[in-house]
């Protein structure tokens, strides 16, 4: 058993994944002799060869477009994209393709393909290299969404989207990618693809979040325990399909919540769970939703980065503005 | 105090037992002198010393398993004032380790002219944090996250698993054990066995007590693993004629069910939906009178009736009437409607005159008004046909360059196979979804 970090977690299940199914492959720029844009992919290369780690041209409409189509044929490709702002070009094959080939063919076919990429900010990289997109990939039918927030979890919900017979985003918050250390053993075993993870219990306060802002989140429950306020912390992790139903029952017993992303505010997966709080939940809670988010802006180049970046600080503002109501 | 956490001693070996300690506890050692033996699942191996300095305590003895990453032993090394234990990430023998177990494309600072910091862009956060997710307590039990997000996947109650973790921690292997035997299924409380089965029914078991003895002196059953929290008591009156009817149909029907769903997007406001129903079954057995039918499976014989009586299935707490609607066929709609009320009330009353109860041709089971979908009805004998509504509902259908949502009655038929063929049966179906779909 060994303690790795979150991409190390990535790695591990991808070269897991790769050694129990033939059919998975692995394409993108660089992730062959280089070993990835974070070395994501490291050694993976070196032990399944050419045919099995791809390097492509620089092309991400063709990444997408080549994965979609081998997917379709039976095969398992898990792309690439170096970072979020670059995925962009691929929404077509995504949205229009990936998303619906069930939809399309009666369920003959589906597309058991995982597009992989480093996503968020927080780590001073130059513009289209910062985006938190799970809004936008959440928002399309037939795409599930996912964000691990651990190593174990990265190892776990990453087997489990290689092996998902349909499409799947995998989102990696590149700012966390070597936060912790965790033992997670190699078994094989997945994590499940739908539920939300409960990282803490409490009876005060629900804060929910995930991705890279699970380290803020984490450090105002600490502050926030240490004044005595009990917190329960929830890692969504998958984003789509959105488990609620963890989140009511939480909020059910807390009465207050608190949703923190990095994400601009605006119409975001914030937004779709207070809504679901509201549609389902109103009549437990004693004070309105929070939101912590990003600003609805172009993220900042890096001097303003954590300017824009919800701080501990203001989650636990937002989580004393909701304890004020009574 | 420097930590020496085990390293791998194989190639991604979980854990190594102690074999003997070579030094001991307080003894100064040097770079690379043996300091442990240790035996992998493949071999005994000496470990070496990563420090020269005192070894200040060993952290487990012979036999001891220790986790690959986890303190093996504590060293005093000079220069350390001894102060606070530091935990091995960056000290020597497993920085080594990490940079292997990270990929040889991994930090070689040493290199010179172009570091490989593991990005293309940016700056990393690197952290020798290590992450133990706390576990919490969920209805008594101690559970870490991803088991607990295990157990709502596989819709497990966590307060019924057995746990067989270290200090009564409930591992996933527990939870998918549980789900596989079934013996806590969440939502069903605490107590998963009990509601399963509401009393034994008298046919599968070979009788171990005649069955008449059993409707007199309120019999005891045999013993029972659970308590059964009711009193046994005999079935009278219309629930033994059900018992009665339905076993004989069992016996005696070849039964086989067919099911659709009749889009009824084209109808008025206020259709009256059993009327519809009835006039439907006529469309049917126009098209096949061969399931407006009685059977004899002992003469082999049957009757095609020229008429339609229509047997009603009505639902009342003391059992189901089935009571005969003549002549539908020659009914306008406003009769069908008179006679349905007349004969629901006298069934609810139970006034209903017993040659009401008879010589139906066919039934129509409408158990849609409180749930359902489908079903698999049963035909009364002598009757070969019998048609359930299940409840009424929208569904998206496609259209020609698109969806639209409609709305529908599933039908469920079931004919008996003796009588009817399946391609009769069909295209009774068939009419009666036609004449459903039209407008009016």
């Amino acid at each position: 058993m060994a303690e790795i970090t979150l991409i190390e977690g990535v790695t591990m299940a991808l070269a897991r994944a790769m050694e129990e199914d033939e059919s998975v492959v692995v394409l993108g720029e660089d992730v062959g002799v280089n070993g990835g844009v974070f070395r994501a992919t490291a050694g993976l290369h070196q032990r399944f060869g050419d045919d099995r780690v791809i390097d492509t041209p620089l092309a991400e409409v063709m990444i997408a477009g080549t994965t979609v189509g081998m997917a379709a044929q039976g095969m398992k490709p898990v792309a690439e994209a170096q970072f979020c702002g670059f995925t962009m070009p691929m929404i077509d094959h995504i949205m229009c393709h990936a998303g619906r080939l069930r939809n399309r063919t009666r369920g003959r076919l589906s597309c058991p393909m995982v597009l992989r990429f480093p996503s968020g900010g927080g780590i001073h990289a130059p513009e289209h290299h910062s985006e938190s997109p799970e809004a936008l990939y959440a928002h399309m039918p037939g795409i599930r969404v996912v964000i691990p927030s651990s190593p174990s979890r990265a190892y776990g919900l990453m087997l489990a989207a290689i092996r998902d017979p349909d499409p799947v985003i995998f989102m990696e918050p590149k700012r966390i990618y070597r936060w912790q250390k965790e033992e997670v053993v190699d078994d094989g075993e997945e994590l499940p693809l739908d539920v939300c993870y409960t990282l803490r219990d409490g009876n005060d306060v629900t804060l929910v979040t995930w991705g890279a802002m699970i380290k803020e989140t984490m450090q105002a429950a600490d502050e926030l325990e240490a004044q005595g306020v009990s917190v329960e912390v929830i890692d969504v992790a998958t984003i789509s399909p959105l488990d609620m139903e963890t989140i009511i029952e939480s909020v059910e017993r807390t009465g207050r919540c608190v949703i923190v992303q990095e994400a601009p505010r605006h119409c975001s997966v914030a937004s779709e769970i207070a809504a679901g709080l509201a549609d389902a939940g109103v009549w437990h809670l004693h004070a309105p939703v929070k939101r912590v988010c990003g600003y609805d802006v172009v993220m900042p180049l890096y001097r303003n980065e954590m300017k824009y970046m919800p701080s501990v600080k203001r989650i636990v503002h937002a989580v004393q503005q909701v304890l004020e109501v009574s | 105090m420097k930590v020496f956490n085990l390293p791998d001693l194989g190639e991604g070996l979980p854990d190594a037992e102690i074999v003997e300690w070579l030094v001991s506890e307080g003894d100064e050692v040097t770079v690379d002198q043996p300091l442990v033996s240790m035996e992998t699942a493949k071999a005994v191996v000496e470990v070496p010393s990563p420090f020269t300095g005192k070894v200040a305590k060993f952290h487990g003895g012979p036999g001891d398993v220790i986790k690959t990453g986890a303190p093996l032993a504590e060293f005093q090394v000079e220069g350390d004032a001894g102060a606070e234990a530091t935990t091995q990430t960056e000290p020597p023998a497993t920085e080594t380790q990490a940079a292997d177990d990270a990929g040889s494309t991994e930090e070689k600072s040493d290199q010179g002219d172009r570091e490989d910091s593991g990005t293309v862009v940016g700056k990393m956060q690197a952290g020798g944090e290590v992450l133990r997710e706390r576990t919490s307590t969920v209805g008594g039990v101690k559970v870490t996250p991803a088991v607990r997000a295990l157990a709502r996947k596989l819709k497990v109650d966590l307060a019924a698993v057995q746990a067989s973790g270290a200090d009564g921690v409930v591992t996933a292997a527990d939870v998918r054990k549980a789900a596989e035997d079934g013996s806590a299924p969440a939502g069903g409380g605490s107590k998963p066995e009990a509601p399963a089965q509401p009393a034994p029914s008298p046919q599968p078991q070979p009788a171990p007590q005649p069955q008449q003895q059993k409707t007199e002196a309120s019999p005891e059953p045999a013993p029972r693993e659970t308590t059964a929290s009711g009193d046994w008591e005999p079935v009278r009156g219309t629930r033994r004629t059900m018992a009665r009817v339905m076993s004989e149909s069992h016996r005696s029907v070849v039964p086989t069910t067919l099911m659709d769903d009749a889009d009824i997007q084209g109808w008025k406001a206020g259709e009256d939906i059993t009327v519809r129903l009835l006039r439907a079954l006529w469309a049917g057995a126009s098209a096949e009178p061969g399931l407006n039918a009685w059977f004899d499976g002992q003469q082999e014989m049957r009757i095609v009736h020229k008429n339609m009586h229509v047997g009603m299935a009505v639902d009342t707490p003391d059992g189901l009437f089935v009571a005969a609607l003549r002549d539908v066929n020659q009914s306008d709609k406003a009769g069908l409607r008179g006679e349905i009320n007349r004969l629901r009330e006298n069934v609810q009353n139970r006034s209903i005159p017993p040659e009401d109860l008879k010589d139906y041709t066919i039934i129509l089971s409408n158990f849609g008004k409180f749930a359902g979908r489908y079903a698999t009805p049963v035909i009364t004998p002598p009757c070969v046909a019998i048609v359930a509504a299940g409840a009424l509902r929208h569904e998206v259908v496609p259209v020609l360059g698109g969806v639209e949502v409609h709305k529908m009655i599933p039908l469920s038929l079931t004919f008996d196979h003796r009588a009817c063929t399946g391609g009769e049966a069909a295209r009774f179906l068939k009419a009666m979804l036609d004449d459903l779909s039209k407008a009016e």
